[in-house]
């Protein structure tokens, strides 16, 4: 237990001293500032209860020359206001200046890192969770950390001073100190421990809480809730975390209570009623103090027990902190799996076959979303993957684009594993265009091209723009290609239909000049018309690209070199569509079944 | 000058405006905190310097022991009722009482959400200002009480500080008057310029924030690995930076100054102090030492409650700004009124007379005179190309929206004389974009609250929907949907979901059936076995589909094609094919696609 204890003290130590790192990497002269500023502010009123006040008092007491008196006073109120100037020049000029520099240089870190990540780290729930906090707190955290210790260690040093003088004063007062310190940190223990407990027990209610709110506040609920009585559960729902974590707080409060009150009237009797008593009786009856020091004796274990109390306060804010810091620090040192190797590169301009061997692939280690897949694909082919929702369609091209690697088999391009290759270079050879595609607060032109637009580039964003029938934003004389999109941050940006929206993703397709194409349902929200004309435009452009086409519409396969059928993560027919038909297997039952709906009854 | 009282008055206002929200909410509560802080601050004057000054002068007077042991256990006992109260407070009382603060506050605000408008959430403002506010307001109002709260303590100190002065010390209260003054001037001009710092930043902070949400969130994760973009991100982020700093230091040297003066007037006013009241123990010796030390302590306490008094003033500005936008929105009057007929239970014609839409702050017309009929249990089509205007008119239908022009008739009464949730109450719905909710598979079924009673009919539409291979039995429907509460939640895939979203319509068994591209979401097999549903279990109901998949609007009694907001073709399917338009254009490509010829 004891080493345990040990281990977690260290261990907090060590978290500590990473957030330290962060910071002073980012910014060193504020992490030097923030320390000195600290430090002085806390030592100055350990200097003006202990020093200042005790030579004045006796300085007074004494009968002092008053010139002498006068010198003094002044020295220190020279000293207290330069003391001042910097602490208003540290809050008002050194922190807004170097906080963007702070918190731009861990954001900077962290950006790159979240680049590195793996897709599988934003799609697993769990992981996503821990690193999400991670990422969107951390700047904020390494600030927190920083001023933490900045002030623990500020408090230490004046506590030194204070304990120093009153030990040369009067060493028995120190034990009227002893006594809250160790109540302080025994019970305070136990009290943020309850209070831990608290927070845990009230974290699912107030997850729950903030789903009703979400229902009530988020436009994609408010049709829903405005023709159904669906709020009436979820204010039932509301009503029923309220009242859990009153329970909780009743059930843990009770406990809380007690401790609290012990700690607090063990503190005022010993810190307070105790230390006067027992200085009354030295200066009454003993008579072995002068009044000043009777004074300073109080002031000073009074600064003394403020800051032991704020150091066991911050010790344990340190400690909770320590949960969040390992949180980050599994994040930025988190191994990416699918790393760059870099030994082979690719020529995009000659053949090539990629193919699956034996691949199979799981999400969670448990069941398999893939499972013995066998194909390939090579230059010019046009390959349609079908079969029901959750089949595997979506997961085996994130394989083939290297989103993922295999768990068993190999994916081989030109006969070697594609993990041989530069992952970077590796992907420029896909362009894709997703159902869930993203416009970006960027100008049109980046939009297209999705990296910085300079003027030789425009000649290729105007012929995507074009080919992708978007012709009236590539029109030279209204310069949209420098226009803003998204209203995100100008009022005049432009906001694209959906339709136009689908257009662009074909636009960034265009524009990669990529060997090979991979379209995730890409028409799946437009009308026949639309879908008709978008579909003739993309097999334009895949003339001399290899296609891998996902649909539904399995009218949409009729003209591919070869269909794809997944069943359950399984490959279980592959052919051309005569072929399929022929087979008269799944493939043809599900054609028929939606070409039935077509056929008239005058046509049959 | 004028605008500045306006704006005192209405910070006045909104903070009380929500602190009669707290009184509603938690009243014992609310009276007994605000006393204790009053007490509190008494206290603070009897311990830190009333107590000091009683024992000094005491020894130097040469009083008994006895008294002082008196007078020390005098305190000794205020202070361990003060303990056992302020305890009591803070470890129980005061967060059951946010709880319950967050409860009465959340479920105003929450009925308010849920019977504005739709029209409200297309206001790009909605966002922005509403959502934050609310979502801030229900810590904020537990901060109002705080701030309350505070301020009475400072006050109470510095009232009790002041008295004493007033008999030991009346120079004091002079130091402190002109010092409170150099505070508040210098403060009110750091106010002015940090707040337009802060609005000049706002610009640069929001950039900053969606360039995080870009790296954070899923939903870019696929298209910043596949392509080069994150590079542009980032050289973007760090110009944003740049000009942030540079926003920055514009201000710097004018806070500084102005920060020094208020600061240093407090400070100012203790080293004159410490100064005066030496002069005056030392040369005039009109003062004891028991008072010196008082005084002392009275003057920094003084200093720091008149801060913390400024502090909390500035905090009800703060308040004020965030309730502002709260009340705002509670204020908000609905455009669409409630009329007080109540519709009745048979199953009516609905008509469109001369129906124009246009969404508000938008040129566009969206519907263009469009007038039909439903008859009592027909089965409608709208097909169209995207945008044509379908689901406006379904919104238009259910009174999400109100007509621009025109009227709209459920039988022969205009709607706008219904009661509105009565009048949405004849129909269900499955909207393109339907939401399930995480409660119960049961209570997802029947969108209100569960009783024992709808067991068997849960069941039951459930079944006719196949959402499982066996009849759910009652255990299963009470599962909780999705795992985000419940580890043994049911996971749905996105056809399970839309046989949820139908079983709705089977459970509900309304009059009026509106779906709204139903069959998108699922694998052919069972688009199949849903069509064949909507023949069997609809055929008592007046249904209107909307959908782009012809095969499922082909078997319904009239089909109209819009485009552009208007009805251009009419009939049903046999009678549009004839007519060869755009119908049958669209009809034919996507037919033709699974090798069926025409002509």
């Amino acid at each position: 237990m004891d080493k345990e204890k040990k281990k977690n003290n260290l261990y907090d130590m060590k978290n500590i001293l990473f957030m330290l790192r962060i910071a002073y990497n980012a910014c060193p002269k504020r992490v030097i500032m923030c320390f000195i500023k600290s430090t002085l502010g806390s030592c100055r009123w350990a200097i003006y209860n202990v020093i200042f006040l005790r030579i004045l008092f006796n300085m007074i007491s004494d009968n002092a020359d008053y010139v002498q008196l006068f010198y003094f006073l002044s020295i220190f109120a020279v000293i207290f206001v330069v003391l001042q100037i910097f602490f208003v020049y540290y809050n008002k000029v050194v922190v807004p200046a170097t906080d963007p520099e702070l918190v731009s240089k861990v954001n900077l870190m962290i950006f790159k890192k979240a680049v590195e990540l793996d897709l599988a780290c934003y799609e697993n729930a769990d992981n996503y969770k821990c690193f999400y906090t991670a990422m969107s707190d951390a700047q904020k955290k390494v600030v927190d950390t920083l001023h933490q210790t900045a002030n623990f260690v500020a408090m230490l040093c004046s506590s030194a001073i204070v304990l120093i003088t009153t030990a040369f004063v009067d060493s028995f007062a120190l034990f009227a100190i002893i006594i809250p310190i160790v109540t302080n940190f025994t019970l305070g223990k136990k009290m943020k421990k309850l209070n831990y407990e608290l927070y845990m027990s009230n974290i699912p209610e107030n997850q729950k809480m903030d789903y009703v709110k979400r229902v009530g506040y988020y436009k994609e609920y408010a049709n829903e809730i405005r023709t159904y009585n669906v709020f009436n559960v979820l204010f039932k729902n509301f009503d029923d975390s309220v009242e859990r974590t009153e329970t909780n707080i009743k059930s843990i409060g009770k406990k809380l209570y007690t401790y609290s009150i012990a700690n607090d009237l063990l503190n005022y009797v010993f810190l307070t009623f105790g230390l006067i008593l027992y200085l009354t009786f030295k200066s009454m009856v003993y008579h072995t103090i002068n009044l000043g020091d009777f004074i300073v004796t109080i002031n000073t274990v009074r600064i003394l027990a403020n800051n032991l109390i704020n150091i066991s306060g911050q010790i344990l804010n340190i400690t909770e902190q320590s949960m969040y810091v390992s949180n980050l620090q599994e994040f930025l040192q988190f191994e990416p799996k699918i790393i760059s190797n870099g030994r082979h590169s690719i020529d995009y301009k000659s053949d090539f076959k990629i193919s699956f061997h034996n691949v199979s692939f799981s999400y969670d280690c448990r069941e398999n979303a893939l499972k013995n897949i066998n194909f390939s694909i090579s230059s010019n082919e046009k390959i349609s993957i079908v079969g029901y929702n959750g089949s595997g369609k979506t997961t085996l091209t994130k394989l083939l684009m290297r989103l993922y690697d295999p768990s068993g088999g190999v994916i081989t391009l030109n006969g070697i594993d594609i993990r041989e290759y530069d992952l970077d270079i590796y992907r420029e050879m896909f362009g894709v265009i997703f159902q869930d595609y993203k416009v970006f607060s960027m100008t049109l032109a980046e939009n297209v091209l999705m990296h910085d637009f300079t003027e030789e580039d425009r000649q290729r964003v105007e012929e995507s723009l074009l080919f992708a029938g978007l012709e009236k934003f590539a029109d030279k004389e209204q310069s949209n290609l420098s226009s803003t999109m998204t209203k995100e941050f100008d009022d005049k940006g432009l906001v694209f239909s959906e339709g136009q929206k689908q257009r662009l993703a074909i636009a960034r397709a265009y524009a990669k000049y990529t060997p090979i194409i991979i379209m995730d349902e890409p028409t799946s929200s437009l009308d026949p018309i639309a879908e008709n004309e978008l579909f003739k435009k993309i097999t334009n452009m895949c003339k001399d690209k290899a296609v891998i086409f996902i649909t539904h519409h399995l009218s949409s396969c009729k003209t591919a070199d070869r269909i794809i059928y997944l069943e359950n993560g399984q490959i279980t027919e592959q052919g051309k569509h005569e072929e399929l038909i022929a087979l008269n297997g799944k493939y043809a039952d599900q054609f028929n079944k939606q070409m039935k709906g077509y056929i008239d009854e005058q046509y049959e | 000058m004028n605008s500045m009282n306006k704006e005192k008055k209405n910070v006045i206002k909104n903070n009380i405006f929500i602190l009669k929200e707290v009184f509603k909410a938690i009243p014992t509560l609310f009276i007994s905190y605000l006393i204790f802080n009053i007490i509190d601050g008494f206290l603070q004057f009897l311990n830190n310097i009333l107590l000091i000054r009683l024992v000094i002068n005491s020894i130097q007077e040469g009083a008994s022991l006895y008294y002082i042991i008196l007078i020390l256990l005098l305190f000794l006992s205020i202070n361990i009722a003060y303990v056992l109260v302020r305890n009591l407070l803070i470890t129980v009382l005061i967060p059951i009482g946010k709880v319950k603060l967050k409860k009465s506050i959340q479920t105003m605000m929450l009925k308010k959400t849920i019977n504005i408008d739709v029209a409200a959430y297309d206001d790009p403002q909605y966002y922005d200002t509403y959502i934050l506010g609310l979502y801030d307001m229900e810590n904020r109002i537990f901060r109002v009480m705080e701030s309350l709260g505070n301020l009475l303590k400072c006050l109470t100190t510095i009232t009790s500080i002041l008295t004493l002065a007033l008999l030991v010390d009346p120079f004091c209260i002079i130091l402190v008057t002109v010092s409170v003054i150099i505070t508040t001037i210098s403060g009110k001009k750091l106010n002015d310029i940090t707040f337009k710092r802060k609005n000049e930043l706002l610009i640069f902070d929001r950039k900053s924030d969606y360039t995080k949400k870009l790296f954070y969130l899923e939903d870019y994760a696929k298209e910043i690995r596949l392509s080069k973009i994150s590079g542009k991100i980032i050289s973007d982020y760090i110009s944003v930076i740049a000009d942030m700093k540079k926003t920055i230091h514009k201000y710097t040297k004018s806070i500084f100054s102005y920060a020094y003066m208020e600061d240093s007037s407090t400070f100012f006013f203790d080293v004159v102090y410490v100064f005066s009241l030496t002069y005056r123990a030392v040369i005039q010796k009109a003062i004891s030492l028991g008072d010196f030390i008082s005084m002392l302590n009275a003057a920094w306490s003084l200093s720091n409650n008149i801060e913390s008094i400024i502090r909390t003033i500035n905090e009800f500005h703060e308040h004020s700004i965030y309730i502002q936008k709260v009340r705002s929105f509670l204020d908000r009057e609905n455009i669409l009124h409630d009329g007080d007929k109540y519709v009745n239970e048979s199953n009516n014609p609905i008509q469109l007379d001369h129906v124009h839409f246009l969404y508000p702050n938008n040129e566009d017309t969206i519907i263009n005179d469009v007038s039909f009929k439903i008859n009592p249990k027909e089965k409608i089509a709208l097909v169209g190309y995207n945008g044509a205007g379908k689901t406006t008119l379904v919104k238009l239908l259910l009174r999400l929206y109100d007509v621009s022009k025109g009227k709209v008739f459920e039988n022969n009464t205009n709607i706008k004389d219904y009661n509105i949730k009565s009048y949405r109450e004849k129909y269900g719905v499955v909207f393109q974009d339907f939401s399930l909710y995480t409660t119960t598979l049961a209570e997802n079924v029947k969108m209100d609250l569960y009783e024992q009673a709808d067991c068997a009919n849960i069941i039951e539409a459930l079944e006719k929907v196949k959402l499982f291979d066996e009849v759910p039995t009652e255990d299963m429907i009470m599962r909780n949907i999705t795992k985000e509460f419940d580890n043994e939640g049911l996971l749905f895939s996105g056809g399970e979901r839309q046989k949820v979203a139908l079983s709705r319509i089977i459970y509900s068994s309304k009059n009026y059936i509106i779906l709204d591209e139903p069959s998108a979401a699922l694998d052919p097999e069972s688009e199949y076995r849903f069509n064949e549903l909507i023949t069997k279990e609809l055929q008592n109901k007046s249904v209107i589909i909307i959908s782009h998949r012809l095969s499922t609007t082909r078997m319904m009694d009239r089909i109209f094609m819009l485009e552009n907001g208007k009805i251009i073709e009419q009939g049903s399917h046999k009678e549009l094919m004839l007519l060869g338009g755009k119908y049958a254009e669209m009809y034919k490509i996507q037919a033709k696609k699974y090798g069926l010829a025409f002509e």
